[in-house]
């Protein structure tokens, strides 16, 4: 149960912004939650997916220039 | 983010404008007189980026455009805060149409940089929101700040949300709720169709063990019915078939009965015969000496002649005898089989007509049928045991073929008229089964389709209830995390002021407490305590204000993934006098690690300042190159 606490699935590496304060917070958050009688994991779980989903909706930069990002580079081999 | 270079034509007063070599950290002065271009530059920044300027809105956009000159065109190269290299280009005709490219310089290695191209308003749009973090009210509440703007924001406000790093968790809780007034709206407008399916099953009322019940007791009464009739048209033929057999029985028993009385006469006489010609062979003295004894010594010469033909013939006799005697008890043998057929069809005749047929139904059938023929016995129905009663007696005597054939030919007529008129009921109740199973059958097919669609509506509710569960969790979460990111801006802008405040003030005041509606105190050192904002000096408000301002966009900028940023100060001393100012300026550089390159505007500087790069607009000049 512990190490289910942790999280560990919630990446805070790699992430900026409103995703990595969210993340962090989660995961200080989950053993605070845990100590309440009612505390479902699975449910607190699926709903930081879900806020986490549509705080990282839109696509990456990387997404985002794709092909031109490929292209440019083969260009300049 | 931080601004590498700016390069404009035709914008504003500017024919040809070009901003390079800026430094990274430090104090960018803009001086200049009035109509100097001096907020032409951060115009032309704002433009840029957002596609609109502070003081004009996309009617009066093309005010931007040069006095006498078709097209205005920006190019802003900046470095986000990931490090990576971007050249945004923006332009605008006088006919209202704008071009907009976006290149990101990936570095391959230090002096070899690739650029791809952005050049869609979408994508580029798209992108900009992603590498920047915030919007032009963000922007234009933090980064660049007007001496009108030294103002607390509206808390409730979205720029003080993004500030606070409550914006995108704002954006989601509102989605949220929505999300959830329509699950909710889903779930009521699916509820009475729900009772109303559940009602209309409920009518229905079927019972699950009915029809097949039915289907049983069916399946039973059609399989009796052919037994019945099999065993009808198997009595009618081996009735007729009796009385020809026992003739034929008779008759080969007759035969039978012959023969091996013909077979034991002649194994007598051959035995006899084969032994007196083996004496006369072997002991002729002998034999005639026996029959000298017996005074008959005249047949010597008739055993010598007769007495061989005699032992041949008997022999033969014997063996014929014995084959004929053999196919006469074959025949009666098959024809005793026959008649043991024949009595087991008369014992399962008999067991058929005395067995009850509703023993044989599901009991929930016989329930039913007995209801439907309170009067009748139909399933009942047994014949008169007085008009079977030698039956048994006929059946135990018929493998013998000593039953009566005419008896038998009355019994069996008896029996298929009883077989036959129990079938004719069980027929009719087969009949009445089938309509019962017909209409079972269609009330089960209603109740199946109510059914699925009761569970199909109860799978919508069930995942709108989940969706709900759910999102309510989530929506929890993120208020507390907005309490979270509340507390600790507030702390972090509490602290960041403090830091500031006494290089801002010259020591005056050192301390601010923020309220959660953004009221500011501010300790004073002097009076040893707190302080209404309203009780000091306007002059001094303005650099408390700046100082808090500074912090908040601090805040924005790490918030929102920007470890260096830049900020555009314009005239941010208009109230300041020139002690105040100085100690200011010398002091911004120092406020803060993130926002590292400050951009002053103002009319004039102090002379004794240390600046890392000085712009000074040109009042009768409509080119910039610095």
């Amino acid at each position: 149960m512990s190490a289910e606490l942790e999280l560990r699935w919630l990446k805070t590496d790699g992430v900026k912004g409103a995703v990595k304060r969210f993340a962090e917070f989660c995961k200080e958050d989950v053993r605070l939650q845990a100590n309440h009688e009612d505390f479902d994991l699975a449910k607190y779980q699926e709903a930081v997916k879900l806020v986490m989903l549509k705080l990282d909706n839109s696509l990456s930069l990387d997404e985002i220039f794709g092909a031109e990002s490929k292209e440019g580079a083969e260009d300049a081999d | 983010m931080l601004i590498n270079s700016l390069t404009a034509e035709n914008f504003r007063k500017y024919h040809k404008l070009e901003v390079s070599d800026i430094p990274e950290r430090g104090v960018i002065t803009v001086s200049g007189q009035n109509e100097s271009g001096k907020t032409s530059i951060g115009e032309a920044i704002c433009f840029a980026l957002f596609g609109r300027t502070f003081t004009l809105d996309q009617k009066n956009l093309h005010k931007i455009i040069g006095w006498g000159r078709d097209t205005a065109e920006v190019t802003l190269s900046f470095t986000d805060g990931d490090g990576e290299r971007y050249n945004l280009f923006r332009a605008l005709d006088r006919d209202g149409s704008s071009q907009v490219k976006l290149q990101r310089e990936t570095a391959k290695n230090i002096s070899d940089y690739v650029q791809v191209e952005l050049d869609t308003e979408e994508s580029i749009a798209n992108a900009l929101s992603k590498i920047l973090g915030f919007d032009y009210d963000a922007f234009a509440n933090s980064f660049y700040l007007a001496q009108r703007e030294l103002t607390t924001p509206d808390p409730n406000s979205d720029t003080i949300k993004q500030m606070a790093g409550i914006g995108e968790y704002a954006r989601i809780l509102d989605e949220m709720v929505l999300s959830n007034e329509d699950s909710a709206n889903k779930i009521a407008e699916i509820t009475p169709e729900m009772d109303s399916t559940q009602s209309r099953l409920d009518d229905i009322n079927l019972d699950e063990e009915w029809l097949p019940n039915l289907i049983d007791a069916e399946l039973t009464l059609a399989s009796q019915q052919k037994n019945r009739e099999t065993l009808v048209a198997q009595l009618d033929d081996n009735e007729e078939l009796y009385a020809d057999n026992q003739k034929k029985f008779n008759s080969a028993e007759s035969s039978g009965n012959f023969f091996k009385f013909i077979s034991a006469l002649m194994m007598l006489t051959l035995l006899i015969s084969w032994l007196i010609f083996v004496i006369n062979k072997f002991y002729p003295d002998h034999l005639k000496e026996a029959l000298a004894d017996l005074n008959v010594e005249k047949y010597i010469s008739f055993i010598g002649t007769w007495l061989l033909p005699i032992a041949v013939t008997s022999t033969i006799i014997y063996i014929i005898s014995r084959i004929l005697r053999r196919k006469s008890e074959e025949k009666a043998s098959r024809l005793v089989a026959e008649s043991e057929a024949f009595s087991d069809l008369l014992r399962e005749a008999h067991r058929y007509i005395t067995t009850e047929v509703e023993t044989l139904l599901p009991e929930q059938v016989v329930q039913v049928l007995h209801q439907r023929y309170s009067d009748k016995a139909t399933l009942l129905i047994i014949p008169l045991r007085e008009k079977f009663a030698n039956l048994v007696q006929l059946i135990d005597d018929t493998p013998s073929y000593t039953a009566s054939a005419v008896e038998l030919t009355a019994a069996v007529s008896r029996l298929t008229g009883t077989l036959k008129s129990q079938d004719a009921e069980i027929i009719d109740i087969s009949k009445m089964l089938i309509d019962d199973i017909d209409k079972e059958k269609s009330r089960a097919d209603d109740a199946g389709k109510l059914r699925s669609a009761l569970k199909v509506l109860t799978t919508v509710v069930n995942k709108c209830k989940d969706k709900v569960q759910v999102q309510t969790l989530a929506m929890e979460l993120l208020q507390r995390a907005a309490k979270d990111s509340i507390e600790l801006f507030n702390k972090n802008i509490a602290e960041t002021s403090a830091n500031t405040l006494p290089n801002f003030t010259e020591g005056r005041y050192s301390e601010v407490r923020i309220a959660d509606d953004l009221s500011v105190e501010v300790y004073s050192d002097e009076k040893k305590g707190y302080m209404d904002f309203d009780e000091i000096s306007s002059g001094t408000q303005r650099q408390i204000m700046l100082a808090l301002r500074m912090a908040m966009s601090e805040e924005l900028s790490k918030n929102t993934g920007n470890e260096q940023q830049f900020i555009f100060l314009d005239e941010p001393f208009a109230f300041f006098d020139q002690q105040r100012t100085k100690s200011t300026i010398n002091a911004l550089p120092n406020v803060s690690k993130v926002i590292s390159q400050i951009w002053i505007v103002a009319q004039e500087f102090p002379l004794d300042i240390d600046v890392d790069k000085a712009i000074n607009c040109p009042a009768d000049s409509a080119e910039l190159l610095v």
